[in-house]
């Protein structure tokens, strides 16, 4: 390592990742809290949780998903005692293209590609990043109409009423249109 | 997802995109397991076993995989893995991005931890960076 490595990084994107770094440990107190609570709305409305005819199929999350292998490295107690979160990114899996389109059309957040912002950061990941090749991801399970959200710090009642109207959308389009 | 390279690299369950395709184009190969379930380890077993047959140096190289995975949110079983590279002598390079330092910790099973700094540790989208462990 100490052969092959050189020091080329910017000295002020060094200085600019110091200064936005510093609170890291706060910030992320708070995304994982908000996306906690999205994720429990959303999974709350859906077939995974029971509800019948719900447009939303199940909520990627490693509160759920994978959980007890997410547990054998979940910090159990942080310097003020409070147990590691589940993060701040989730995906969702729709009943249907036109749920999942009405979704995210209607989601009133920033939207693009990335992930990892203190703002609120939705994309149609597989669209994005899986254009050519729809089939082979979806053996795996990455669907095309797979959204996902990285989570923010903004007020979380005002994510919850966000997602609530996307929701709705979702619900008008998805059950009106049924399955692609 | 993991990915086994074995004189390859391996990569278990479904990886950010960039991750795979590197892996692929360059370097000696690799074997992708692309659920990332548990099941999916007995397979890796298998095909360490079976690479470990054919000659005396280790089969695989490295297993490279995401804790979580993007974008399924997916979680391997890094204790077992752990075992396997400790049996048949490759690293385990965990990419813990999503489940960050502040929630998981993972080099008590990892050789190499690497992170995506760009995203919230920095948290504003206007700097990129990365590290290394």
């Amino acid at each position: 390592m100490d052969v092959n490595f050189e020091d080329f990084y910017f000295d002020e994107d060094a200085l600019y990742m110091e200064r936005n770094s510093r609170d890291f440990a706060r910030r992320i107190r708070i995304i994982d809290e908000n996306t906690e609570a999205v994720c429990e709305f959303l999974r709350a409305h859906s077939l995974a949780a029971g509800v019948p005819n719900a447009v939303i199929k199940d909520v990627c999350y490693p509160k759920w998903t994978s959980r007890e292998n997410y547990d054998k490295c979940r910090i159990t107690a942080r310097e003020d005692g409070s147990e590691g979160g589940f993060g701040g990114l989730f995906a969702l899996l729709f009943t249907n293209l036109a749920a999942s389109r009405a979704f995210f059309d209607a989601l009133p957040c920033y939207k693009g590609p990335s992930l990892g912002t203190n703002f609120t950061l939705a994309c149609p990941y597989t669209v994005i990043a899986h254009y050519l090749e729809f089939d082979f991801v979806a053996q795996y399970g990455v669907e095309e109409g797979l959204v996902r959200v990285s989570v923010g710090m903004e007020e979380r009642q005002e994510l919850l009423n966000a997602f609530a109207i996307a929701l709705r959308a979702a619900e008008t389009a998805g059950t009106a249109d049924g399955a692609d | 997802m993991f990915v086994l390279a074995v004189h390859l690299r391996c990569s278990r369950s479904f990886p950010y995109t960039d991750t795979l395709k590197i892996l692929q184009k360059w370097g000696p190969g690799c074997h992708f397991f692309g659920h990332g379930l548990d099941n999916d380890i007995d397979e890796l077993e298998k095909v360490l076993s079976e690479e470990a047959a054919k000659s005396s140096s280790p089969p695989a190289l490295a297993l490279f995989t995401e804790f979580p995975s993007n974008p399924l949110l997916r979680t391997p079983n890094l204790p077992r893995l752990r075992e396997l590279a400790n049996k048949f002598n490759f690293l385990i390079v965990v990419d813990e991005t999503l489940g960050n330092f502040c929630n998981v910790e993972v080099l008590p099973y990892a050789d190499i931890v690497v992170s995506s700094l760009s995203k919230i540790f920095s948290g504003d989208a206007n700097v990129m960076g990365g590290r290394y462990v």
